[in-house]
């Protein structure tokens, strides 16, 4: 039986608020979200799974609808969803809001539920969230019933707020497949058998590399899981070498030039590196319009050794400064060493 | 530096007088009003120019004291001197203003800038206040001036250790200073976008509320029309049900009551037929009429009644529609007023961007405090290094009779007599010039490291007694290159001759 298994969608986000992109992300979030539902009727899926924070927030009437209609237009697939943290069920139960296409479950109770399907020979466990914070690690050494047919188990969490999950969690605990949510990098609890999905559509900019949703076969044999990306966007970073040579031109070739090369579609965030000569100084307000560039961090120093200045400038006030500054080892201290340092250079006059 | 020779061409009393100097003592010997102070003046003259005040003042001015009579007289001097083995002629014209100099470099035949600070560079790039703060030291004025202090701190603050470049305190403040400011520009800039932003949630939040608030009024009209409909309905309904009843057995009552009706017209027929009496005719007419009325009246007065309660009914029903749809769009804004208000939190806790700046802000406050701070330190490290030079001077001034001197944070000077700590008033006149000379000598090791200066003094050991002087001497003809002492007296030349010091003596 072939399955899909999606979460963390987050209907209604806006990412990046504030930025260029931000309602062209919200779109495709929605986007995205369809061509899974419609791939998994393409490829006659039994099952998708849906492993909480479908909505981003408490979903609205109009967002259920669509959601509903989308699930309708894949009769042949079962759709069984729990809610997360962000979508928590509040007020009327699911099931009451609308009229649910007959292909969609929702586990939508707070205590473990299950639901069977005879004709696939699988069952789903799952509960959905009440709260913003479920703190007890409720997933622990849960066992199915028993293993006559396939066992599945929809969960959400995984941090010390949201249901803390551990590497054994799901040790030996019988479950032919864990579909988690929550932590939005895919990434593989246990191989074939305990999985993160990760968010479909990446959503903040720490969320770098592909996204997309997980696709499995459930076999006599046993589970086989792949990841297939399909987020339209990525976040990217790029990391720029600065040397002395650099000026603000070159500077903003090279990144145009790295954009180019990753793509324009995506978003990036850039960190400058190494060592800048004097008097030059980057402008990032100048940086930002050359592409979908989230974030700009000047890591660039100017170009000197610590330990050189402090036997170059023996018994001056630079050697005593950075002295006074090495006491400490934490950024605060190291960015204002270097600020100090930068200065004293700047003003210095040079001595015949 | 060497200086070689002066011609005072025309400088205050003296016209084309030429003075050859030498490396070593050069003492300078001349009675009262000979014209030493009118050298002395003109030596630092030609270095620095003469500046003239403004005013009442300008008529006492160093400038106008030394202006040759006449009017048209020249104003003006020639200096050689040697500076690292290249020999320069130094010329300026003090009758202009600003009193020009011409820097000639005669070894390379070359014509050098005095506007682009060569010589300054050849002076080792000291000022005004340093040069007669250290090496020229005028008449009953070894005391050094306040001006010495401050430059003093200045100096020791930004104290040059090695390398090549010269420390800028003041500008290295200024720089993290306008650092600071951009990233308070940014703070700040940051600070109305994000408020811009909550203001517009909190926008869409108070319209949500007033929306709710509408949708609330709506509903309590909705549910008291629904109440008094629903209050009639159930009046209607019982009236209906009533009506049934009565219906059912009205209905025997109108079957029966049909049936009599075309019975009676069955009758008057058969009565016409039967020719019956007209009485009787007319009687069974008027019954027929009656029955047929009643029959009429009574369905009309039912459909009656039964319309009026299907249109309260069908009221009350789309009431009550209604009321789901505001219900339904209730619950959708409560929805929305919640995410909203969800969005508004979290926007107020997102304060990323605002702490990344401020971040900078703290790191460049601190790197202003430490650079305080190490400037401090560095002044109590570089104001031992002044300790330890004034100590080292005065102990040779004095040929080792005082030793220690102490100096305070402002610069006030003690001097140590190993029982107690003597400020310089408490100490004889003749122990205080020796230790402001030593000051001087210190000073001039800290301030004027890139090229020795002579040492002019002008009547500085008149106080002094003969051992004194003599120790002095020894120490001051050891320690410089070239010396140019003016004397009113021959003490010193006979000091310098029983030391066996060799000199060179110049008489005016």
């Amino acid at each position: 039986m072939k399955f899909f298994h999606i979460a963390d969608v987050h209907l209604g986000a806006e990412p990046d608020k504030g930025y260029g992109w931000s309602a062209d992300r919200s779109r495709e979030i929605w986007e995205s979200f369809r061509y899974a539902v419609q791939q998994a009727g393409r490829e006659h899926a039994g099952l998708f799974l849906v492993a909480g924070d479908l909505f981003h927030r408490q979903p609205l009437a109009g967002e259920l609808k669509e959601v509903n209609a989308l699930f309708a237009s894949i009769p042949d697939t079962k759709v069984v969803l729990i809610a997360g943290n962000h979508d928590y069920i509040k007020g009327k139960p699911m099931k009451e809001r609308i009229q649910w296409a007959p292909n969609v479950f929702w586990l939508e109770n707070e205590e473990m539920e299950v639901v069977e399907f005879a004709d696939l020979g699988v069952r789903v466990y799952g509960f959905s969230y009440h709260s913003r914070e479920i703190r007890e690690p409720r997933y622990e050494q849960l066992r199915p019933k028993d293993n006559v047919c396939k066992n599945i188990l929809l969960a959400h969490g995984g941090d010390e707020k949201h249901v803390p999950i551990s590497r054994d969690t799901f040790l030996g605990t019988k479950f032919d497949y864990v579909a988690l949510g929550h932590i939005h990098k895919p990434q593989i609890l246990e191989k074939d058998r305990a999985v993160y999905a990760g968010s479909l559509e990446p959503l903040d900019k720490n969320e770098t590399g592909p996204h997309g949703y997980m696709k499995g076969e459930l076999t006599s044999q046993g589970t086989s899981i792949t990841f297939v990306p399909c987020a339209r966007r990525e976040y990217k970073r790029i990391k720029i070498q600065v040397k002395e040579q650099t000026t603000q031109f070159s500077l903003e070739d090279t990144l145009e030039k790295a954009i180019q090369e990753r793509g324009v579609q995506h978003l990036y965030c850039v960190t400058l590196e190494g060592n800048r000569a004097f008097g030059t100084e980057f402008l990032p307000d100048r940086l930002y319009p050359l592409g979908n560039v989230r974030e700009i961090q000047d890591n660039t120093r100017l170009a000197y050794s610590v330990d050189t200045l402090k036997e170059k400038y023996k018994g001056s006030i630079l050697e005593t400064y950075i002295r006074l500054l090495e006491e400490e080892d934490t950024e605060e201290w190291k960015k204002a060493l270097g600020y100090g340092v930068e200065a004293l250079l700047e003003s210095g006059e040079e001595m015949p | 530096m060497i200086l070689n020779k002066l011609l005072l061409k025309s400088f205050g009393k003296f016209q084309n007088r030429e003075i050859v100097l030498k490396e070593g003592i050069n003492v300078v010997y001349g009675e009262n009003e000979s014209g030493k102070s009118t050298m002395h003046t003109f030596l630092r003259a030609m270095f620095f120019g003469l500046r003239r005040m403004r005013g009442k003042a300008s008529r006492t001015d160093t400038y106008t004291r030394y202006k040759p009579w006449g009017e048209n007289a020249r104003y003006e001097g020639i200096l050689w001197f040697t500076c690292g083995e290249k020999r320069f002629r130094l010329e300026r014209d003090f009758s202009v203003p600003q009193s020009p100099a011409t820097l000639f470099c005669e070894t390379d035949g070359e014509l050098l800038s005095v506007a682009d600070g060569d010589l300054d560079m050849l002076l080792g790039n000291i000022s005004e206040t340093v040069f007669q703060n250290t090496v020229f030291v005028p008449q009953a004025k070894s005391r050094t001036e306040e001006g010495l202090y401050t430059e003093l701190r200045d100096y020791l603050a930004d104290f040059q250790g090695t390398g090549d470049i010269r420390f800028n305190l003041e500008g290295a403040e200024e720089i993290l200073k306008g650092r600071k400011k951009f990233w308070e520009q940014k703070e700040k800039e940051e600070q109305q976008k994000k408020e811009q932003e909550e203001t517009r949630i909190r926008y869409k939040i108070q319209h949500e509320q007033a929306e709710m608030e509408n949708l609330e009024e709506n509903l309590k009209s909705l549910e008291k029309n629904s109440g008094m409909l629903k209050g009639q309905t159930a009046k209607l309904e019982r009236a209906e049900r009533e009506a049934e009843k009565q219906k059912k057995s009205s209905r025997r009552f109108q079957t029966i009551w049909r049936i009599w009706t075309v019975f009676l017209a069955v009758i008057a027929m058969l009565g016409i037929g039967n020719r019956i009496s007209f009485a009787v005719m007319a009687f069974l007419l008027c019954l027929l009429l009656a029955a047929g009325a009643g029959l009429w009246f009574y369905e009309k007065r039912q459909t009656f009644t039964e319309d009026a309660g299907r249109e309260d009914a069908e009221n009350y029903a789309r009431i009550r529609e209604r009321q789901k749809v505001l219900l339904e769009s209730q619950r959708e804004r409560v929805t929305r007023l919640e995410n909203l208000e969800e969005e508004y939190r979290e926007l107020r806790r997102n304060n990323e961007a605002l702490l990344r700046i401020r971040k900078e802000i703290r790191s460049i406050t601190l790197a202003m405090q430490k650079l305080q701070e190490a400037a401090k330190r560095m002044q109590g490290f570089t104001g031992g290094i002044l300790t330890r030079k004034m100590s080292e001077a005065i102990s040779g001034i004095t040929g080792g009779k005082y030793r220690q001197v102490v100096l305070d944070k402002n610069f006030q000077i003690y001097l140590d007599t190993e029982e107690t700590c003597l400020e310089l008033h408490q100490v004889s006149y003749g122990t205080a010039e020796q230790v402001y000379l030593s000051l001087r000598m210190a000073c001039r090791e800290i301030l004027c490291r890139e090229e020795e200066l002579p040492l002019v003094l002008d009547e500085t050991f008149a106080m002094y007694d003969r051992r004194r002087l003599l120790e002095t001497l020894k120490y001051i003809s050891q320690r410089n290159s070239q010396v140019i002492l003016f004397s009113c007296n021959k003490r010193e030349i006979e000091i310098l001759e029983e030391a066996g010091i060799a000199f060179h003596c110049i008489e005016l």
